[in-house]
């Protein structure tokens, strides 16, 4: 299964938003890269704890974990039409929407390199019981990441 | 434009301060090994249950990162640490390949 995490400020989008924008990426995701199941994780954060080179980013990070590789011309028309979901869901021009393409899960990778054996096991229950809700209830995967 | 990324988990929130000079010696020593067309992006997780110290997962492209660049990276950031006062011992260093970043 393909993995998909998205690194937001926590207040700039509201639930209906989160399920619409969930709704076009997966879309797009199957319809451009014919891949039938994938996974989308909201990580919500506080503004200030994303930087880049200038200093203090309010950018939006998507992280895809593909296991297959993707071509680059897909890539090129799946980010276009992201684009411009995005921005009519957002009623706002975003030019800083930033796409990193994994073949391994960078963030389960570098959490479990850190979190002692309570806090894997607490992680593991967290993460099944937040699957299984979106599952049966059809909501969003989101974290609060502070 | 190539991106290296940094994902700092440490066990409380760092102080606001603590995250911008923090967040500055890590965009400067990647500039400097990557040189100023590199952009770096640095996000800040914390989480109750850690081992007591900050681990920084550096993630970006398998191809730049070769063993001798990690070593003098590690080696800039350790230095800078200890001009800023902080101790380096309880830093430690994870490389994360990937294979691309962009922004658009």
């Amino acid at each position: 299964m393909d993995t998909i995490y998205i690194n937001i400020i926590k207040s700039e989008f509201t639930p209906a938003q989160i399920r619409s924008l969930e709704a076009v990426l997966k879309h797009h995701y199957k319809t451009i890269f014919r891949t039938t199941r994938v996974k989308v994780i909201w990580l919500l954060r506080s503004k200030l704890d994303l930087y880049d080179t200038h200093g203090v980013s309010e950018a939006i990070l998507i992280s895809f974990c593909v296991p297959h590789k993707i071509s680059k011309e897909k890539q090129i028309i799946f980010l276009k039409y992201l684009r411009e979901d995005w921005n009519v869901i957002k009623n706002k021009v975003s030019n800083n929407i930033i796409i990193s393409i994994t073949h391994t899960d960078i963030y389960i990778n570098a959490k479990k390199a850190t979190l002692n054996l309570y806090g894997n096991f607490n992680f593991e229950i967290k993460r099944l019981f937040k699957s299984l809700k979106s599952f049966f209830f059809k909501s969003y995967i989101a974290y609060n990441i502070n | 434009m190539k991106m290296t990324r940094f994902i700092i988990i440490s066990k409380t929130t760092l102080k606001q301060e603590l995250k911008f000079q923090l967040s500055r010696i890590l965009v400067d020593a990647s500039s400097t090994v990557f040189g100023e067309q590199n952009d770096s992006m640095i996000e800040f997780f914390s989480k109750k249950r850690l081992r007591d110290h900050v681990e920084i997962s550096v993630v970006c492209d398998s191809r730049l990162m070769t063993e001798s660049k990690y070593d003098k990276f590690t080696k800039i950031i350790s230095n800078k640490l200890s001009e800023n006062n902080y101790k380096s011992d309880i830093i430690s260093f994870k490389l994360l390949n990937q294979e691309k970043i962009t922004r658009i």
